[in-house]
C-alpha cells in the first residue's frame, strides 16, 4: 500500500495562488481587480497513490494542474517536485521535469493533433525529450500502442478514423510513453460514453500498476471518483474546502459542501440514499468572493463566525476548512 | 502510392495540366512562335485570326500569338514571385503575430496601416519612389500584398494555438518554434494555399494595371497586362485583340486556383480518402 510518509512525498503544493487580472481594470482610477483562480491551496501527493480532485465547473481545477505543471506561471507559492524547488529552475531542468510529468487532457477528440498519424503523435514526446535512435523509438511507439489495448495497424491512421474511446487510449499512451512517474488526468473520461468509461478506467488502474504510477485524478463525476481514488480534495471557488482519505470524504463528510456534493450522487438502493441537500444559490464570482468563508453564502449551517476566514482544521489526517470542525461537529 | 493519389486528384490534374501547359509555352516559347514578339510590320495591323497568325495582330502588325506566349514568361515569373514572397514572409510575420500576444499589436498595427491603403496606390508609391523594371514591381507587389496574408496566417494561429494539442506539446516539453513549425504551421497551409492563388491571379491583374498606369514595364514588353491595356481601345473594332488574350489569362487563373483547390485537399487527410 502506499505509505503516507514525509518522505514519500512526490509533489508538494504550498501555498499556490493563481490570480488573473480582470481586463480593464487597470485604467486609472478604477481599483485593480483580480480573478482568484486559485487561492491559498496546500497538498502533498504521495507516490503510488491516486488523488482526486473534485468541484463543481469554475472552481480552479484546471486552473490549479495549469500551474502545477507550470503552463501557467502561479502568483504566489511554492512547488517541489521530488524534493526539488520547480518554480525557480532552468528551463532546461523544466524540459527534463515535463518528461516525467505528464498530462492526460480532458477532450480526445481535441488533443490529438488531426494531421498528425498516430505513430507520429506517440513519437513526438521521444523526439521532443531525446528519447532513443529512430529504431528504438519505433519499439517503443509499438510496445505503449499494445499497452494501452490498440494494434501496430493502428499506428498508421489518422486521429479522426478513430472513436473516442480509443482516442482517450491514445492520448493515455502518449502520455505514458516517455515513462513519467506522476500522470495528471484531467477529467479523462467525462467527455466519453457511461460504457466506454469502465474500459479506460480500468486501463488507467491496469498501467498504474505495471508503470508505477502516481495519478492526479480530476473530476467532477463523484461516481468515478469513488472507484479510483485512494484519496481526495475537495475545491470550492479555489479553495480546498477539504481533503482526506476516501472513506473519511465518502463516509464521513464534514464540511457542509462535501456533504451537499456527496448527496447528489445518484445511487440505486433505496437504503444508500441520503437525504438530499440542495444548494442555493449560484457558485460566487472568483472576482468578488465572499469575505471570510467562501462558502457562506450558500451553506445551511451559516453563523456569525463565518464572517472570519477559517482555518484548516486537521482530524486525523482529515483537513477540513470550516468552523463547524473547531467545535468538533 | 503518393504519385497514386496525385493523378487521382481532379482539381490537380486539370489546375497542374493548365498551369504546366502555359510553363512549358513560357519555356520554349522560341520554338513554338513563328514571329518575334516585338516584330512590327505596318503592311498587317490588326488582322483577324488566320493559320499564319493564330490570335490575330495588333495595331502595329505584332503577332499576338507570340506575344501571349512570350508574355507568359514576365506574368508567371511577376505573380509566381510575389506569391512566393509575400507567402514566404506573410507567414512567418503571421505567425509571429498570431503567437506572441507583445509582437501582435506593434505587427498589426503596421499591418491595418499598410491595409488602410488601397494596394494598387501602394504599389503605384513603391514603383514611383524606387523606380520602373521587373525587380521593382515584384517588390512593390510583394509589399502590398504582405497585410493580406499576415491576417489571414494570424488568424488561423490564434484559432489553433489555443487548442488542447498544442497545449498538450506544450506539457511535453517542445519548444515554441518546434510547437509553431509542426503543430501551427500545418494548419495555415490551406488557408494560405487559397489566399496564394488568389494572391497570383489578381498580381497578374495588378501587374497589368501598373503597366496600364505607365508605372510598369516598358510599353514594348510582351506581358498580358499590357496586352489587355493597348487592346482595350479597339473592342468594338476587333474584339479578338482583347478576348482572346483575355481567355488564356482567365485560363491560367482558373487553372492556378484549381490547383490551389486540388492542393489544400491533398494535404487534408480527412479529405483524403
Amino acid at each position: 500500500m502506499v505509505s503516507y510518509d514525509e518522505d514519500n512525498i512526490l509533489l508538494n503544493a504550498m501555498y499556490i495562488k493563481k490570480y488573473f487580472p480582470v481586463k480593464g481594470s487597470n485604467k486609472p482610477g478604477s481599483e485593480k481587480k483580480y480573478v482568484k483562480a486559485v487561492d491559498d491551496v496546500n497538498f502533498a501527493v504521495y507516490k503510488g497513490e491516486t488523488l482526486g480532485l473534485v468541484g463543481e465547473s469554475g472552481c480552479g481545477k484546471s486552473t490549479l494542474i495549469r500551474t502545477i505543471t507550470r503552463l501557467i506561471e502561479p502568483t504566489e507559492g511554492a512547488l517541489f517536485y521530488k524534493n526539488e524547488d520547480i518554480l525557480n529552475i532552468s528551463s532546461s531542468s523544466l524540459r527534463k521535469l515535463r518528461k516525467d510529468m505528464q498530462v492526460v487532457f480532458q477532450d480526445p477528440f481535441a488533443s490529438l493533433h488531426p494531421k498528425m498519424k498516430i505513430y507520429q503523435i506517440l513519437e513526438e514526446p521521444l523526439i521532443i525529450n531525446k528519447i532513443g535512435t529512430k529504431e528504438e523509438r519505433k519499439k517503443m511507439v509499438e510496445d505503449m500502442i499494445e499497452k494501452v489495448g490498440l494494434k501496430k495497424e493502428h499506428l498508421n491512421r489518422y486521429p479522426f478514423e478513430f472513436s473516442g474511446g480509443q482516442r482517450q487510449r491514445i492520448v493515455i499512451a502518449r502520455a505514458l510513453i516517455t515513462k513519467p512517474s506522476f500522470v495528471i488526468l484531467d477529467e479523462p473520461v467525462s467527455a466519453l460514453d457511461v460504457s466506454i468509461r469502465s474500459q479506460v478506467l480500468n486501463l488507467l488502474e491496469e498501467l498504474q500498476q505495471s508503470m508505477n504510477l502516481t495519478y492526479l485524478f480530476i473530476s467532477h463525476d463523484l461516481s468515478v471518483v469513488e472507484h479510483i481514488c485512494s484519496r481526495i480534495m475537495v475545491m470550492y471557488l479555489g479553495h480546498i474546502v477539504e481533503m482526506g482519505t476516501r472513506e473519511q470524504i465518502f463516509e464521513h463528510p464534514m464540511h457542509p459542501y462535501t456533504k451537499a456534493l456527496l448527496s447528489a450522487i445518484p445511487r440505486v438502493n433505496q437504503k444508500d440514499r441520503q437525504e438530499r441537500i440542495i444548494l442555493n444559490g449560484e457558485i460566487p464570482s472568483p472576482v468578488d468572493p465572499p469575505t471570510g468563508c467562501v462558502f457562506k453564502t450558500r451553506c445551511p449551517y451559516r453563523t456569525s463566525k463565518c464572517d472570519t476566514v477559517p482555518e484548516n482544521y486537521d482530524v486525523d489526517g482529515h483537513f477540513v476548512k470550516c468552523h463547524l470542525c473547531e467545535e468538533g461537529v | 502510392m503518393e504519385i497514386k493519389k496525385i493523378l487521382g486528384n481532379k482539381s490537380i490534374l486539370i489546375g497542374g495540366g493548365i498551369f504546366v501547359l502555359i510553363v512549358v509555352c513560357a519555356v520554349f516559347a522560341p520554338l513554338i512562335t513563328k514571329y518575334a514578339p516585338t516584330e512590327i510590320d505596318v503592311n498587317r495591323m490588326l488582322q483577324t485570326p488566320s493559320a499564319a497568325h493564330w490570335f490575330g495582330t495588333d495595331a502595329y502588325g505584332r503577332d499576338i500569338f507570340s506575344r501571349v506566349v512570350y508574355g507568359a514568361r514576365v506574368s508567371l515569373i511577376i505573380s509566381i514571385s510575389v506569391a512566393a514572397f509575400s507567402g514566404v514572409i506573410g507567414c512567418v510575420i503571421g505567425m509571429f503575430a498570431g503567437y506572441y500576444k507583445r509582437a501582435e499589436s506593434i505587427i498589426m498595427c503596421i499591418m491595418d496601416g499598410l491595409m488602410a491603403l488601397p494596394s494598387l496606390l501602394l504599389a503605384m508609391a513603391i514603383v514611383a519612389v524606387l523606380g520602373n523594371g521587373m525587380f521593382n514591381m515584384i517588390l512593390a507587389l510583394t509589399i502590398s500584398n504582405i497585410p493580406r496574408i499576415v491576417r489571414t496566417v494570424r488568424a488561423t494561429v490564434i484559432s489553433v494555438k489555443n487548442l488542447d494539442y498544442v497545449e498538450a506539446a506544450r506539457s511535453m516539453g517542445a519548444s515554441d518554434a518546434r510547437i509553431m513549425w509542426r503543430y501551427i504551421f500545418p494548419e495555415c497551409i490551406s488557408p494560405l494555399i487559397v489566399r496564394l492563388t488568389m494572391t497570383m491571379a489578381f498580381t497578374i491583374l495588378e501587374e497589368a494595371s501598373l503597366t496600364f498606369l505607365g508605372l510598369g514595364l516598358s510599353p514594348e514588353t510582351p506581358c498580358w497586362g499590357i496586352i489587355l491595356s493597348e487592346a482595350k481601345k479597339y473592342i468594338r473594332t476587333s474584339p479578338y485583340f482583347l478576348l482572346i488574350p483575355g481567355a488564356v489569362v482567365v485560363a491560367v487563373v482558373y487553372g492556378i486556383n484549381t490547383l490551389g483547390d486540388g492542393l489544400r485537399d491533398l494535404l487534408d487527410p480527412k479529405l483524403n480518402k
